[in-house]
């Protein structure tokens, strides 16, 4: 009997084949995973206060400390954001620039944000390249904000929380019974979420291949799977 | 067309097995295995499985020497998945309403986890060890349908192709990458109807027993499968080929080992609980739809929709929780369905099989209401029916009834089937998964009449299937009339049923003369909508829920 023998050679071309063509299919698909935020803590919202108008003579200091997460070790190492709740004093048109400076240790990273672009009661997504979560994480690191150019009137402020058993902020150097409302999070790269896509694209090349190999008695004739 | 002509050679000898066809189909299973182990490892998060939690709880119980953990009584722990912040024990633990499954998964996926937890203390290897289960029984289970397809004689290179292609159905390999005893029950009852198979093609007592065998197992699994065991232990005394004195014998001690464990279970229920089939749910709640009607019940909701779904593609549950900070925003499941063009092309794929069963049907019903050939002695009950109805005029009788009842059933129900806004493909996956419904009356009458057990084969794959699916529907039904909700559609109970149902199909295609090429394409095409599926929804969901 005619016993159909693929070679291995002839295999791992059809595995490669049918790799490039997933690939070609679900590339686009892949790349545009985005670089995903995960919450590693959040202040609650409750008893909100204003902290005060943000302007180049104010200046607001919270101690970051972050003791708990669940995060893979090798994610710790991912860049450390912050979703910080601003309040623009209603509809006001506001403009000028603040600074955000995160210090963890010897890293230090710091961000200018135009208020004018700021919305009313919402949080505001900022990043510091250079401080990693890791830097954070049961270790103090702070925040300060102060006004760079954002004059009086034109101004907006952060939001300070009442919620018990958390870090005090310091405001004009002066210590509060209040918290910064924030969010802290990773900016988390989906590089591993790619590799995923990638191994199982991977996982059906060989499978799809190996189907169609096992197929091909069916095509040539009765009786040449016959041993 | 002639089905009978080109019906495959059940009775004659299995289809050689070529060596590279072997080998191939063991790369495939291997293949499927590690992708459901690489999937558990590293995509799916824990508790990110339908009630994963409650199933590890059960495994971690049972590993930790309470081997059964009562209902109500068991909990499930706050530091299953990771340590909180507050270490006190929950003032309000969560019960662990899984316990009301029978332990025999709980305490096998129990070995893995003990012998990982004796190793190293890291929760990560746990989790995953326990999870291998599954995935072996992935691959497992595609074997044992491998086998089973060979043993009623279909082509190797097809039975592969058939075999492989409950690996891409998304849930199942969800399922399969997780701790849940879905996938090993699918396993257990692909052994079960293995020998079921084999019983009814070769008439050896000893598949009658090894198949009630697998079915004790499988009721002490999970008692959704006490439902298959009636069928099926029906079914085998019914073609069970004995003289009559050793048919006493046999059916009764057939019968007595197929319901074992679930009547342990029963007793143990009845014990605690005062009802042996008690999950957990007090007779005592009020009604809160005492007078609902069948007709007021399908039209309040949809039922077929969401159960294909599921059945398809249904991921996620409580596995974006990932930091013990930000507990107080993981509250509840976090899922997505899968409705998009791989399910679509799913249920095409469904379509035509219900059509080929549908013209089979058809056929089959215009031969034997045809003049038959002359009777032999009964050897079977099922021969004994056969004879007993041999006048044609009363076969075409029940033929033609058969077939006007499930046709005025089909005609009744989906008219009257919910549709829900905007969702335009319902109408249509409720006419596709209402073709049982015609075929159902058909496929009994079928079933008594057909000679050839290959034949019988097909009507009794359907009939098993759509006596699960109604008896299902009624559960649901009851649920709907006590909380006034769809309760509990999960297309995930059926995967049990589709060993069989995948065998009856195989041979509906056989007889049918499918090319090959429709094999090929229908099942390459599951494949891409498989990687499709993980690549354009699940990852990217995952990614994003997490908290």
């Amino acid at each position: 009997m005619n016993e159909f023998r693929p070679t291995p050679r002839s295999i791992a071309a059809m595995v490669a084949l049918m790799a490039v063509l997933l690939l070609f299919m679900f590339y686009p698909v892949i790349e545009r995973y985005e670089n995903e935020d995960v919450l590693t803590k959040g202040i609650p919202w409750a008893g909100m206060r204003p902290a005060g108008e943000i302007t180049p003579d104010f200046r607001l200091r919270q101690n970051l400390r972050t003791e708990h997460t669940q995060l893979e070790p090798h994610e710790l190492d991912n860049v450390f954001c912050m979703d910080v709740l601003f309040a623009t004093y209603g509809r006001r048109r506001n403009d000028g620039l603040i600074r955000l400076r995160v210090t963890a240790g010897d890293a230090t990273n710091e961000q200018l944000v135009d208020v004018k672009n700021l919305i009313d009661n919402s949080l505001e997504l900022i990043c510091f390249p250079g401080v990693t979560f890791a830097q954070v994480y049961q270790r103090d690191a702070w925040i300060d904000i102060e006004g760079v150019s954002a004059a009086p009137g034109k101004s907006v402020t952060a939001v300070l929380s009442s919620t018990a058993g958390l870090p005090r902020a310091t405001v004009n150097g002066a210590e509060t019974d209040l918290t910064l409302v924030y969010v802290a999070k990773i900016r988390k790269d989906p590089g591993l979420y790619k590799f995923n896509s990638f191994v199982l694209i991977a996982f059906a090349s060989l499978i799809l291949t190996l189907l169609m190999v096992a197929a091909q008695p069916m095509f040539k004739g009765r009786p040449a799977n016959a041993g | 067309m002639n089905p009978s002509a080109s019906a495959p050679n059940t009775s004659g000898a299995l289809q050689p097995l070529s060596g590279t066809t072997r080998r191939l189909a063991i790369w495939l299973f291997l293949l499927v295995t590690l992708k459901s182990i690489f999937l558990g490892s590293f995509v799916i998060p824990p508790a990110d499985i339908p009630d994963e939690s409650g199933h590890y709880a059960y495994v971690k119980d049972i590993a930790h020497g309470n081997i059964f953990p009562l209902l109500g009584q068991a909990t499930i722990p706050n530091d299953l998945w990771m340590d909180p912040v507050d270490k006190r024990p929950s003032p309000l633990p969560r019960t662990n309403y899984i316990v009301q499954h029978p332990p025999l998964y709980y305490a096998i996926a129990a070995i893995p986890y003990k012998i990982a937890s004796l190793i190293t203390d890291d929760r990560w290897y746990h989790i995953r060890a326990t999870r291998l289960v599954s995935a072996l029984c992935m691959g497992l289970l595609v074997m044992v349908i491998f086998r089973t397809l060979l043993d009623l004689r279909i082509e190797p290179a097809k039975a592969v192709l058939l075999a492989m292609s409950v690996a891409f159905i998304p849930t199942l390999t969800n399922l399969s990458a997780g701790i849940t005893n879905d996938v090993f029950l699918a396993l257990v009852s692909a052994m079960a109807t293995r020998h079921f198979i084999r019983y009814l093609l070769d008439h050896r007592l000893q598949d009658a027993y090894l198949c009630a065998l697998w079915l004790t197992v499988a009721g002490a699994t999970k008692m959704t499968a006490w439902i298959m065991i009636a069928a099926m232990v029906a079914i085998l005394l019914f073609e069970l080929r004995l003289p009559w004195r050793r048919w006493l014998l046999h059916a009764p001690l057939i019968s007595l080992v197929s319901v074992l464990a679930p009547l342990w279970w029963m007793g143990r229920n009845l014990y605690h609980f005062g009802n042996p089939f008690y999950i957990g749910i007090t007779d005592s709640v009020k009604a809160a739809l005492p007078h609902l009607t069948v007709e007021q019940f399908i039209h309040a909701d949809s039922f077929f929709y969401p159960m294909l779904v599921s059945f398809y593609g249904l991921f996620g549950f409580s596995g974006y929780c990932q930091t013990p900070e930000l507990a107080h925003l993981c509250i509840g499941t976090r899922l997505t369905h899968i409705t998009d063009y791989p399910f679509l092309y799913f249920a095409l794929v469904i379509l035509v099989l219900a059509l080929a069963f549908l013209w089979l049907t058809v056929v089959h019903g215009r031969q034997l209401a045809q003049p038959s050939a002359p009777l032999h002695p009964a050897a079977t009950l099922q021969e004994w029916m056969t004879n007993l109805l041999s006048n044609r005029a009363l076969r075409v009788v029940l033929i033609v009834s058969a077939a006007i009842a499930g046709t005025a059933g089909y005609l009744w129900v989906w008219p009257q089937l919910h549709l829900e806004e905007g969702l335009r493909e319902e109408p249509f996956i409720n006419a596709i998964l209402l073709i049982p419904l015609i075929l159902g009356p058909t496929a009994l009458v079928l079933a008594v009449l057909s000679r050839e057990p290959s034949d019988r084969l097909v009507h009794y794959g359907l009939l098993v299937f759509v006596f699960f699916g109604l008896i299902f529907l009624t559960q649901v039904f009851k649920a709907y009339v006590l909380v006034a909700q769809m309760r509990g559609i999960q297309g995930r109970y059926f995967y049990p049923y589709v060993p069989l149902l995948l065998a009856s199909s195989a041979l509906v295609l056989e007889k049918l003369r499918v090319p090959p090429h429709a094999y090929l394409w229908a099942v390459l095409g599951l494949a891409v909508a498989d990687i499709y599926t993980y690549a354009q929804k699940v990852i990217p969901f995952l990614e994003t829920v997490k908290v």
